[in-house]
């Protein structure tokens, strides 16, 4: 479900990724499926990039150097920052430990590593498509 | 494939290194080449001690060794994905050991990340022994929700202070927490806390980053088994609510944990110290 279909609007989103062959591939995969994607290689920039383009959705590494993925995302759903933004994490740790993380986190859910790219533009899609609270 | 002192090598080329060795590990922490600088300096790193494994100019491995006294720790150990189960690791580890032992240690610590099989199993095999397992504690923005404490006298101490307290500690904390480390790091401070009901005393170390509050570890004044950990907690977090916490390297037998837990800390992953004693010096 890459666009609205009442509006035609092509969902953006906002890539937090330092791993440039993770990037390469969830960027091929997600324009494929006419996403607009935007990645940021760190924290640091992906922070600024958020507030500067407001995406539809943010996909978030964890293992991110400088400004970990965790203190973005702390950053991220301040209430007068970007909470209502689909946060989702994108990570290879254990399901318990990122299960414990984005509940802690107030993130909208995890895509575990390494993604399949099959199922990637549906999961991202499921997250853009989910009622508000 | 020879053994090089990471001295000859560029922080930039270290850090990619290191970054490459870490693609596929279960807690992939990547640093930049200015985070990587900040950790040889505050942790004591000697580059000179430290170890690159290259074979016809490219970095297959690395290993670094921090230096205290008659204490080493290795750190940073990693093997490029490609090159593991050759006896890189174990040719880096024997060697930061041997320089260890040169330097006059007696003995050299290490952590490994609960889980990480491989690396626990060379270690056992160079003689190293499990002591303690230690935490790595998160906890995202935010007041305390839990309940106000009870009354208590607050005192912030400065950095100098911070650090008398730190000396002054009867137990041994991890290296990433030693007074070496908050000294190196320079900006440390801490509140130290008397409950005015219990009279517990103890204190609270941080350091403060744009978007993160980290070196937080508790302890107790001399004397006491624990400290009062609940109001330390409720008033950092009352100080610095706009920040994300770490708490690095805390024991997992602290007494402290369940507070820790009531103000929202979350468990991200957890470590193993290990220790190889060397023996006195020759």
């Amino acid at each position: 479900m890459p666009s609205d279909e009442e509006t035609g609007r092509t969902y953006t989103i906002l890539l937090i990724e330092d791993n440039p062959n993770n990037a390469r591939l969830m960027c091929r995969v997600l324009e494929r499926h006419n996403f607009t994607v935007l990645h940021a290689e760190d924290g640091e920039t992906g922070l600024q990039m958020a507030f500067a383009h407001r995406p539809d959705l943010i996909l978030l590494d964890l293992g991110l150097p400088d400004v970990d993925g965790q203190s973005v995302a702390g950053m991220l759903k301040q209430p007068d920052s970007l909470p209502d933004t689909p946060l989702v994490v994108v990570t290879a740790w254990p399901a318990e430990t990122a299960r414990a993380m984005v509940e802690a986190y107030g993130c909208e859910g995890y895509i575990p590593k390494p993604i399949d790219t099959r199922e990637f533009p549906l999961q991202v899609a499921g997250y853009l498509n989910r009622p508000k609270p | 494939m020879n053994l090089v002192p990471a001295s000859r090598y560029t922080i930039q080329q270290l850090t990619e290194a290191y970054n490459q060795t870490r693609v596929d590990y279960l807690v992939p922490m990547p640093m930049s080449a200015h985070r990587l600088m900040e950790y040889i300096q505050v942790y004591d790193v000697s580059l000179d001690d430290s170890v690159v494994a290259e074979e016809g100019g490219e970095i297959l491995g690395l290993c670094m060794l921090g230096v205290r006294g008659a204490w080493g720790w290795a750190t940073r150990l990693g093997v490029l994905p490609t090159c593991r189960r050759h006896g890189a690791g174990q040719a880096l580890m024997e060697y930061v050991i041997q320089r260890a032992v040169e330097r006059g240690c007696q003995v050299v610590y290490l952590e490994v990340i609960v889980g990480n099989v491989p690396a626990y199993r060379l270690f056992t095999k160079l003689g190293f022994r499990d002591v303690r397992e230690l935490l790595v504690l998160r906890r995202p923005p935010g007041l305390p929700h839990a309940s106000s404490p009870p009354p208590a006298m607050l005192t912030w101490l400065d950095p100098s202070q911070t650090l008398l307290r730190a000396a002054a500690r009867d137990w041994r904390p991890a290296w990433t927490n030693q007074t070496e480390s908050l000294a190196n790091a320079r900006t440390v401070g801490a509140l130290h806390l008397i409950d005015q009901a219990t009279q517990a005393s103890g204190w609270i170390s941080y350091q403060t980053s744009p978007l993160q509050l980290r070196r937080v570890l508790i302890a107790p004044d001399p004397g006491h088994e624990a400290a009062p950990a609940y109001s330390l907690l409720y008033h950092l977090h009352s100080r610095f609510p706009l920040l994300d916490t770490v708490a690095e390297n805390v024991p997992a037998d602290s007494p402290h944990l369940p507070d820790y837990k009531r103000h929202g800390y979350v468990e991200s992953f957890r470590r193993l110290e290990m220790e190889l004693p060397l023996g006195p010096p020759p």
